[in-house]
C-alpha cells in the first residue's frame, strides 16, 4: 500500500479538507477523501460463511482480495439499495477494505472550524463523527477507517494461537 | 544523516552481515586439520580486515577497534604464534556473537556501542597473554599527567614500574593528556614484541566519537532487503523485454484486426509462457540456500553439546539447496528446539555409548534434499532413538490416549508432538518442558509442510520434514460447498472418495463415521458449518448427516495423529493457484488460511483444514 498515513502531512490544508459525499438512504455523509484510495463501481462480492450480515464477502480489484462492508448495515440501518452503487476503497496499514455506499454525489471543502464533533457515549473521545453544514443540508462526517477498522465481521473467530 | 550516509551505512551493514556468515562458517571449520585450518583463517582474516576498514570508512570506529582486537588474535593464528584451539574457536565465535549484536543495533541506532570491555579484555588475554586486567587508565593518566613537563625518561620509568611490558606513546598525545582525560591509552602495558623505535606508531590516538552520535537517533532501515545475484536481475530484464515484444505484437495486431492470425496467437501463447517464467523468476528472489540455517543449527549444537558435555561430529549436506526466505526464516526455532532435543533426549553421553557398543563419538546430521513436493530437511541422530514403550506408557499416564488404545509405530511417534508430552524424567535447561515439539508440528503445518519420523530404539533416530519450496504457489484442489468455490492445498488431503462408495453410519452424538478399508473415521460435514443460505445459528451443531442428503466427495485428511473425512459438495478440479495473505478485518474470519484469485478471475479462498479438523475433534472431546 504506497498511501499510508506517513505522506499524509505532505498534502496542503485545503486539501486536507476536502471530503467526499456520498448518500445512504435518505442521509448525506461526508468522508475525508485522502481516506479514499479509490471509488469503484459496485461488483457483486462472492460472500464467505461464518461472517456478519454487514460483511457482504470480497471483491478481486486488479488481484488483490477486497472486503466488502455494506456502510449502511454497519451503521445500523437497513442495507444499501441505490441504482449507482459505489465501493469506496480504504487503505489502513493492514490492508485494504472497501464500503459499500448509495450514492457517491460530490467533492467538497469543509473548514475544520464548520464541524462539530460528537462522540456517541460518554467518555467516548474521538468517535470519529461530526456534523457540519453543508448548503441547507447537515452532513455527518465519518471517519471511514476508524469505523471499519473496528468492525467485528467474523462470526466465528479464529483460535487463538 | 544524509540520505546518502544512510544508504552507505546500510550497505555496509548488509555486507558486513554476510560477512559473519562468512565468519561463522570458518569458526566452525576451525580444528579439523592445519591445511583447513590455514584456510579457515586466512577467511577469518579477510573478514576481519575488510570489515574493520569499511566500518571506519563509514565512521564506526569504535566497532573498527573492536574488530582491530579481534583481528590481533586472528594475525596470531595467521602466523602460528597461537595454535588453534576450542577456547579460541569459542572466543572468535563469541566475538561474532558480539558483532551481530552491534551490527543488529546500528540498524536502528546509529550512534550504538555495544559495551565490549569484556570481550576486549578477552581478546588482549589470548592475543598477549597478558595474565592480569590492564591497569584502570586512571591510574595511568594521573600520575602521567602530573609530569608532563618532566623529562620523558622519567614518565617512562613511571609507566614500566606499573606493569610489563614495553611502553609505546605517542609524544603529541603526551603532550596534550590533560586535553583528554577520556582518552585511553591502550598500547602502553601490551606491546611485548613492537620495535623499540616504534615510539609513535602504533599507540592509539584517541577517537572522537562519531558525528553521528550528536544527531538524534535515527533508524536506519526498516524495510527487510534481500541479496539478489545480478544474473537472476538479467533474467528477469530478458523476460520482460521478451513480453513487451509480444504485447507490441497483439497491439499491432488488435489495430489491424488481424487477432486471430496466426502470429498473433502464437504472440498470446507465448505471453503464456513468457509469464510463467517471470513467475518463477520473480519468485526465486525470496529462494535462499539453506547454508545460513545449517551454519546456524550447527552452532547451536556444538554449543548444547558443550553444555550436555557430549561427543558429537556435525555431518552436514545439502548446503546448496533453496528454500523460500519465509519459510526458512520460520523453521530455524523448531530447528533449533529439534537439533537440542536431539542433543539432549536423542545422543547419549559416552559411556553409555561405550557401553551399547557405539564408538563414543555421536554423528549428528543435518542435511537439506530436494523433494517431489518441496525440500526435505532431516535432523538425524545415531543416539538412542525413541523408546516406544515409554511413549505410550508416558501418553496414557498424562492421558493424552486411552489406556487401552492400540496404535501403529508412527502413531506412537507422532505422539511425541502432542501439547504436553515429555519423556525427559527432569527438565534441563536445554529442552524437556514438552511445549517445544508441538510447536515444531504446528510450524510445519502452517506452512502446509509435513514431518515423518523413522526411528530405531538403540539405533537412532531420523526427522524428516518436508515443506513446500515456495509458500505462495501451491497446488490445490478446487472444492465447491454451497456453489462457492474453495482452494484445499493437495498436499493436505490424502484421498479422495465419493460418498457414494462408502457406508456412513450415524453414531452418537450425532456423529457421522464410515469406514475405510480397516480404520474406522468419523465425517465432519463442512457444507453444514460453511453454509451461506442458513442463518448462523446452525453453526454450532454439526447436523446429522441422513442418507437422504445429497451426495458428497470425502476428502480424507489428517489432523495430528488422526483422520477425518471432511465432507463437500463436489470437487471442481485443481489448479496452482497464487496465496495472497489476508489483511485487516478478513483476517479475523475463522476457516480460512489466505485468498487467492481463481481462473475466471473471482476471489476464492483457501481452507484451513486444520482448523476445521481441530474444531471437529474439539466439539466430540467430551462424547469420545
Amino acid at each position: 500500500m504506497s498511501d499510508n498515513s506517513d505522506t499524509r502531512h505532505d498534502w496542503t490544508d485545503s486539501e486536507k479538507d476536502t471530503y467526499l459525499v456520498f448518500t445512504l438512504h435518505d442521509g448525506l455523509y461526508a468522508t475525508p477523501l485522502l481516506d479514499v484510495r479509490e471509488v469503484v463501481e459496485f461488483k457483486s462480492p462472492k460472500a464467505l460463511p461464518n461472517t456478519k450480515p454487514a460483511f457482504l464477502g470480497v471483491i478481486n480489484i486488479r488481484g488483490e482480495i477486497i472486503g466488502v462492508i455494506d456502510l449502511s448495515m454497519r451503521l445500523g440501518g437497513p442495507a444499501v439499495e441505490g441504482k449507482r452503487l459505489s465501493l469506496l476503497v480504504i487503505s489502513s496499514n493492514d490492508g485494504a477494505i472497501s464500503a459499500l455506499v448509495d450514492e457517491v454525489q460530490s467533492v467538497v471543502q469543509i473548514e475544520p472550524s464548520k464541524i462539530e464533533k460528537y462522540s456517541k457515549g460518554q467518555n467516548e473521545g474521538d468517535s470519529g463523527y461530526g456534523v457540519a453544514r453543508l448548503d441547507d443540508r447537515l452532513v455527518t462526517i465519518i471517519d471511514l477507517k476508524k469505523v471499519i477498522d473496528t468492525s467485528d465481521i467474523a462470526n466465528l473467530k479464529k483460535l487463538a494461537a | 544523516m544524509s540520505d546518502f550516509e544512510t544508504e552507505m551505512l546500510n550497505m555496509f551493514l548488509d555486507e558486513a552481515t554476510e560477512s559473519l556468515e562468512a565468519w561463522e562458517r570458518s569458526c566452525l571449520a576451525l580444528g579439523k586439520d592445519s591445511q583447513s585450518d590455514a584456510d579457515a583463517v586466512a577467511q577469518l582474516f579477510r573478514c576481519a580486515h575488510n570489515m574493520k576498514g569499511s566500518s571506519k570508512s563509514v565512521g564506526l570506529a569504535k566497532l573498527g577497534h573492536f574488530i582491530h582486537d579481534i583481528e590481533e588474535v586472528i594475525l596470531k593464528l595467521k602466523n602460528l604464534t597461537l595454535a588453534v584451539n576450542p577456547d579460541i574457536v569459542q572466543l572468535l565465535l563469541d566475538s561474532e556473537e558480539a558483532l551481530h549484536t552491534w551490527l543488529t543495533a546500528l540498524r536502528n541506532d546509529v550512534a550504538f556501542v555495544l559495551d565490549t570491555s569484556d570481550m576486549s579484555d578477552r581478546l588482549s588475554m589470548v592475543a598477549f597473554g597478558i595474565n592480569k586486567k590492564p591497569v584502570a587508565i586512571g591510574d595511568i593518566i594521573a600520575p602521567v599527567a602530573q609530569k608532563t613537563n618532566n623529562k620523558k625518561q622519567e614518565i617512562v620509568s613511571e609507566l614500566q614500574a606499573m606493569g610489563d611490558g614495553d611502553i609505546i606513546f605517542d609524544m603529541d598525545l603526551l603532550a596534550n593528556i590533560q586535553a583528554h582525560t577520556k582518552a585511553k591509552i591502550a598500547a602502553p602495558l601490551v606491546a611485548s614484541e613492537t620495535t623499540p623505535d616504534a615510539t609513535a606508531a602504533t599507540s592509539e590516538v584517541p577517537t572522537t566519537p562519531p558525528a553521528a552520535s550528536n544527531t538524534p537517533k535515527a533508524p536506519a532501515t526498516n524495510t527487510e532487503t534481500i541479496r539478489v545475484p545480478t544474473n537472476r536481475i538479467d533474467s528477469l530484464i530478458q523476460l520482460v523485454g521478451e513480453l513487451s515484444i509480444q504485447t507490441a505484437i497483439i497491439g499491432h495486431a488488435r489495430q489491424h484486426n488481424t487477432l486471430s492470425n496466426t502470429v498473433a496467437l502464437d504472440a498470446m501463447d507465448l505471453l503464456g509462457k513468457i509469464t510463467r517464467e517471470l513467475q518463477t523468476a520473480s519468485l526465486g528472489f525470496r529462494m535462499q540456500t539453506v547454508q545460513a540455517t545449517m551454519q546456524r543449527l550447527e552452532r547451536v549444537a556444538r554449543d548444547a553439546a558443550r553444555d550436555l558435555n557430549k561427543n558429537i561430529e556435525i555431518v552436514t549436506d545439502g548446503n546448496g539447496v533453496e528454500l523460500d526466505k519465509t519459510v526458512l526464516e520460520r523453521m530455524i526455532d523448531p530447528l533449533v528446539h529439534m537439533v537440542r532435543n536431539s542433543l539432549d533426549h536423542g545422543i547419549e553421553s559416552s559411556e553409555d555409548r561405550i557401553a551399547a557398543n557405539k564408538p563414543a563419538q555421536a554423528i549428528l546430521g543435518l542435511s537439506a534434499v530436494q523433494a517431489p513436493d518441496g525440500v526435505t530437511l532431516i535432523v538425524s541422530d545415531d543416539g538412542k532413538g525413541l523408546d516406544t514403550a515409554k511413549i505410550l506408557a508416558k501418553a496414557k499416564s498424562n492421558g493424552l490416549i486411552a489406556e487401552d488404545a492400540v496404535l501403529s509405530e508412527q502413531e506412537i511417534f507422532n505422539l511425541i508432538f502432542q501439547q504436553g508430552f515429555s519423556t525427559a524424567e527432569k527438565v534441563t535447561s536445554i529442552s524437556g518442558r514438552g511445549v517445544g515439539m508441538e510447536v515444531v508440528q504446528r510450524t510445519v503445518a502452517e506452512l502446509g509442510g509435513r514431518i515423518h519420523i523413522e526411528s530405531k530404539f538403540g539405533k537412532g533416530s531420523k526427522f524428516s520434514i518436508t515443506l513446500p519450496s515456495s509458500v505462495s504457489i501451491v497446488d490445490a484442489l478446487l472444492v465447491c460447498i454451497d456453489n462457492n468455490r474453495y482452494a484445499v492445498p493437495v498436499t493436505q488431503v490424502e484421498e479422495i472418495l465419493n460418498q457414494s462408495d462408502v457406508n456412513l453410519e450415524n453414531a452418537l452424538d450425532n456423529q457421522v463415521m464410515f469406514r475405510l478399508r480397516q480404520e474406522i473415521l468419523p465425517l465432519q460435514d463442512l457444507r453444514g458449518s460453511m453454509t451461506l443460505t442458513e442463518s448462523y445459528s446452525s453453526l454450532n451443531n454439526v447436523k446429522l448427516l441422513n442418507k437422504a442428503n445429497k451426495n458428497s466427495t470425502i476428502l480424507v485428511v489428517r489432523y495430528k495423529t488422526k483422520r477425518l473425512g471432511l465432507a463437500v459438495d463436489t470437487v471442481a478440479g485443481q489448479q496452482q493457484i497464487v496465496v495472497r495473505k489476508l489483511t485487516g478485518v478478513l483476517e479475523d474470519i475463522a476457516g480460512f488460511v489466505g485468498g487467492t484469485i481463481l481462473g475466471d478471475g473471482e476471489p476464492g479462498f483457501i481452507l484451513d483444514v486444520p482448523f476445521w479438523a481441530n474444531r471437529y475433534f474439539e466439539s466430540f472431546k467430551g462424547a469420545a
